[in-house]
């Protein structure tokens, strides 16, 4: 989708190379999470997609077509841009502001009133913010504002520079999940700048890398990464317990079931609820500690450690018995190939 | 204290002397308006040019409006267009100052995000940054407007000067009550100046900062 080759860039008046020769390919449909220190050069690379920042030698191609050969406009308007301060139009109430493009485009008012209103909802506002002016909204409801303005033409790829920065941690995450949800939904090809590792970690589906003067160490899934850090400065970029962050990432369904491995009896209903714990003996029987298929490896760990036998039971979306959960089956799947190198 | 039979007596005069005041702040604050314009325009064209401009009105101003219409005068005489001219001058000079300081001072990131949106120059300025601004251009018309309404009544040391008349005649004939009238009148017409403005300001600028 988005295809960078031999890019090499400096800024005048600085020896130091801005972007030392990028090529990297973006696929249609994902989330590209590009990380690095500050000054690395990742910002530079993003904006050369819609030429904001212009390459000294090497390509852009959006589509398998070359950036430098389109109207600079016209490309910029098929593109979406969402900048850290989310930078609406303080003049314009919401709605003009989620409108923008689609007046560039020339699009007749009774379409852009339905498409706004869509937008709309679709980050998740009410209609009545519609009226209001950008100084009259939160952070939060202002990036909302600012990704319904990006996603306004319908825009195959939106580039998002350092989205949710400015923002508290409860919101940052909370516009994360639904960022990631709202991918799903339209496969647009995202590329966001970061230098949040944990946030690259959290909403890529394959992230970049940079170390400075825009080199490019790493190029894979957060999995990979987590697992196999290409070098020293990514080890220590991604930070302590690389591990846990790889639980946080892996769902309880991503590994096979156990059966029942302990000296107590599982009781079902009939619908294969678990009830309880049952023993042969008079003596004390333990709680039932229960973990969901879709919960991270992270939450069943800590349910682990808590649970009074060590073990705990799977259930499915039904409720249903699905097999144990152990120390020992976290221990193994994060020891086999299945979580290893891709490549 | 005050003749008011003199007032109900000439009336009329006053009259004239008032709407022609209003006419010339008026005539001064349009030209200046439009001379702003066209060059904020060129500075669209050549952005290096704002620098100076807000530099070189900066020294104009310090010019005493006195002189100012006197250095005119060899060229159009005592003449309305001699007031005109002079009162333009310095309303062009504020209007821009004000117009490019709020240019200047526009968030950088929204300019960008507009860029980066695909607006073209032209659709940037009309519909971003002359908005953003437009608090701005108004302040500067409001001071013009209060500026301009005083310094008419100059231009009565040159033959014109609508109210100011009346203060050179009261003055001439040690008489009181023209000098209050002209007084009260333009006092009066500076705050209706500056009210309008500040209407239209609450009416174009509804987002407020």
């Amino acid at each position: 989708m988005i295809r960078f080759e031999a890019i090499k860039k400096t800024h005048k008046g600085n020896p130091r190379m801005a972007v030392s020769d990028l090529t990297l390919h973006v696929r249609e449909g994902e989330i590209c999470v590009f990380v690095g220190p500050s000054g690395c050069g990742k910002t530079t690379i993003l904006r050369m997609i819609n030429r904001l920042d212009i390459q000294d030698s090497g390509r852009v191609y959006v589509n398998d077509v070359a950036t430098d050969e389109l109207d600079v406009v016209t490309l910029r308007r098929g593109i979406g841009f969402m900048m850290q301060s989310s930078a609406l139009f303080p003049h314009q109430t919401v709605a003009e502001n989620i409108g923008a493009v689609p007046r560039l485009l020339g699009w007749s008012k009774h379409k852009i009133r339905e498409r706004v209103s869509e937008l709309i909802s679709l980050v998740g506002l009410q209609p009545e913010f519609l009226d209001r002016y950008p100084n009259q909204l939160s952070g939060g409801q202002q990036s909302r504002v600012a990704l319904a303005r990006a996603l306004a033409s319908d825009p195959p790829v939106v580039l998002m520079d350092e989205p949710f920065a400015a923002l508290d941690p409860v919101i940052r995450e909370r516009l994360q999940d639904e960022l990631v949800a709202l991918q799903r939904r339209l496969h647009k090809t995202i590329i966001l700048v970061t230098h949040d590792m944990e946030e690259a970690i959290r909403i890529a589906d394959r992230i970049a890398i940079f170390e400075g003067e825009g080199k490019l160490v790493q190029f894979d899934t957060p999995q990979n990464i987590l697992a196999h850090p290409a070098n020293e400065f990514v080890k220590n970029f991604i930070g302590k317990d690389p591990l846990l962050k790889r639980l946080s990432l892996m769902k309880v369904a991503d590994l096979p079931a156990d059966e029942i491995d302990c000296t107590f009896e599982l009781l079902l209903d009939d619908q294969a609820t678990p009830l309880k714990w049952v023993s042969d003996s008079d003596g004390p029987v333990p709680e039932l500690t229960t973990v969901s298929n879709n919960d991270s490896l992270h939450h069943a760990l800590v349910k682990i450690l808590t649970a009074p036998i060590g073990v705990v039971v799977r259930v499915d979306e039904k409720g249903g018995y699905d097999g144990c959960l152990s120390i020992t089956s976290l221990h193994s799947a994060l020891n086999t190939s299945r979580f290893g190198s891709a490549q | 204290m005050i003749d008011w039979p003199w007032i109900v007596e000439n009336w009329q005069q006053i009259a004239e002397l008032l709407l022609d005041h209003i006419q010339l702040v008026i005539s001064g604050l349009c030209i200046g308006l439009l001379l702003a314009g066209a060059m904020v325009l060129l500075t669209l064209w050549k952005p290096g040019l704002a620098g100076p401009m807000i530099y070189l009105s900066g020294i104009l101003f310090t010019v005493p409006s006195l002189a100012l219409f006197i250095l005119i005068m060899p060229f159009t005489g005592l003449s309305k267009t001699t007031a005109v001219i002079g009162l333009s001058l310095y309303s062009l000079l504020i209007v821009l100052q004000n117009t490019l300081a709020g240019l200047s001072s526009n968030p950088p990131d929204v300019l960008e995000e507009a860029r980066a949106l695909g607006y073209t120059r032209m659709q940037r300025f009309l519909g971003v940054e002359l908005p953003l601004a437009l608090p701005s251009l108004l302040a500067g018309l409001r001071t013009t407007s209060v500026t301009l309404v005083g310094l008419v009544t100059v231009t009565a040391l040159i033959g014109q000067g609508g109210l100011g008349q009346l203060f050179i005649t009261g003055l001439a004939q040690s008489f009181t009550t023209p000098v209050a009238v002209s007084l009260f009148l333009t006092v009066l017409l500076a705050l209706c100046f500056d009210f309008l403005f500040y209407s239209i300001d609450k009416w174009l600028v509804p987002w407020v900062r």
